[in-house]
């Protein structure tokens, strides 16, 4: 019993952890002139925190482990929502599938091969 | 009825397709894809009300965001790789954000994209919150942007991998950056399920992040410099 209390505090405690920081985050977001993400702003000051010290890693270790095992699952319900768009898809299809096709694999070739091409060369 | 059975449904749904794959790992058997053609299929062959579904499982939804704040974790832990490294990442996401760019406004026009649609875009790649923005900021459909980031991400989750390989990208952290470059937080969920991709995983995060940001600042920018 302890040991369920115990690791329920230690997700619970990085939840929180995270949550604050995405909150901060949302607030910094709401006062920058430009449109940026606060999720994101979140992400960059937990990484800091993190470098810091501020923030231990086993804190927020286990939450956030759980949460990545599982993200893809989050995007079910967003693209579940495709249905609304058929239209939309059906009117514009060469393009999108042109742009989806070509855009997603000459970006990976060419990412990928120029960095494992300087990863080699800059290598030690 | 059906906004109680959403959630449930979502996840039984998504770990007896989990199952499948396991047990026959095709690309196209993506537990991914699959939950989600399966769910598509029962919304149109029971006629279910797509809003009641949309509540119901705006739990996980929401989840996206600490998801987000989460993939500071792995970044952390990557952190002595990324140190040697951080100049050629950041060129690598320079040269995805420009082929981006250049693709959707000067290569798309070529077979009949108008200037809104390809302001939609133009930012399929990157992680849905800023491709969202981005588009409503150059007038494009923010609906067919949302699809295609879903698409991108499904694309380089299923396939990616696998294309890499064969068109020789062998080295473990190229491979997660162009992932993170072309598929964004979908590409990256994948490689973390797995304990062999923790690396990849790693660099893919900060390609997603660095794509992020480079595009939320840059294509406004070209876009802006150009039409």
């Amino acid at each position: 019993m302890s040991k369920l209390l115990m690791s329920t505090f230690i997700f619970l405690r990085g939840f929180f952890i995270i949550l604050l920081f995405l909150v901060v985050g949302k607030v910094i977001s709401a006062q920058l002139p430009i449109i940026f993400p606060g999720s994101i702003i979140g992400l960059i000051l937990l990484f800091f925190s993190l470098t810091t010290g501020l923030i231990k890693l086993k804190w927020v270790f286990t939450t956030a482990d759980f949460l990545l095992k599982y993200m893809v699952i989050l995007f079910i319900p967003l693209a579940v929502g495709l249905i609304n768009y058929f239209d939309l898809l059906m009117d514009d299809w060469v393009v999108i599938l042109f742009s989806l096709f070509f855009g997603s694999f000459v970006t990976m070739f060419s990412v990928g091969h120029l960095f494992q091409f300087l990863n080699k060369r800059y290598r030690g | 009825m059906f906004f109680y059975i959403a959630l449930p449904l979502t996840l039984i749904i998504f770990f007896l397709s989990k199952r499948l794959y396991d047990f026959k790992p095709w690309a196209f058997l993506h537990p991914f894809l699959v939950s989600v053609v399966v769910l598509i299929a029962l919304h149109l062959l029971l006629n279910l009300d797509f809003s009641q579904y949309q509540s119901g499982t705006l739990v996980l939804t929401k989840l996206l965001e600490p998801a987000v704040v989460a993939l500071a974790i792995p970044l952390f832990m990557a952190l002595h790789l990324i140190r040697q490294k951080l100049g050629i990442i950041l060129l690598s996401c320079l040269l995805a954000v420009c082929i981006s760019f250049t693709i959707a406004f000067f290569i798309l026009p070529i077979i009949g994209a108008d200037l809104q649609t390809s302001a939609s875009l133009s930012v399929q790649s990157i992680t849905t919150a800023i491709a969202v923005e981005v588009s409503h900021s150059l007038g494009g459909i923010v609906s067919l942007t949302a699809a295609m980031v879903v698409f991108a991400g499904l694309l380089g989750s299923t396939v990616g991998k696998v294309f890499l390989h064969k068109v020789g990208v062998k080295d473990k952290h190229a491979v997660g950056i162009a992932i993170g470059c072309a598929s964004h937080a979908l590409g990256t969920a994948k490689l973390l399920e797995a304990e062999e991709h923790q690396e990849e995983a790693a660099f893919s995060s900060l390609a997603l992040i660095v794509c992020a940001i480079f595009s939320a600042l840059l294509i406004p920018l070209f876009y802006s410099l150009l039409f």
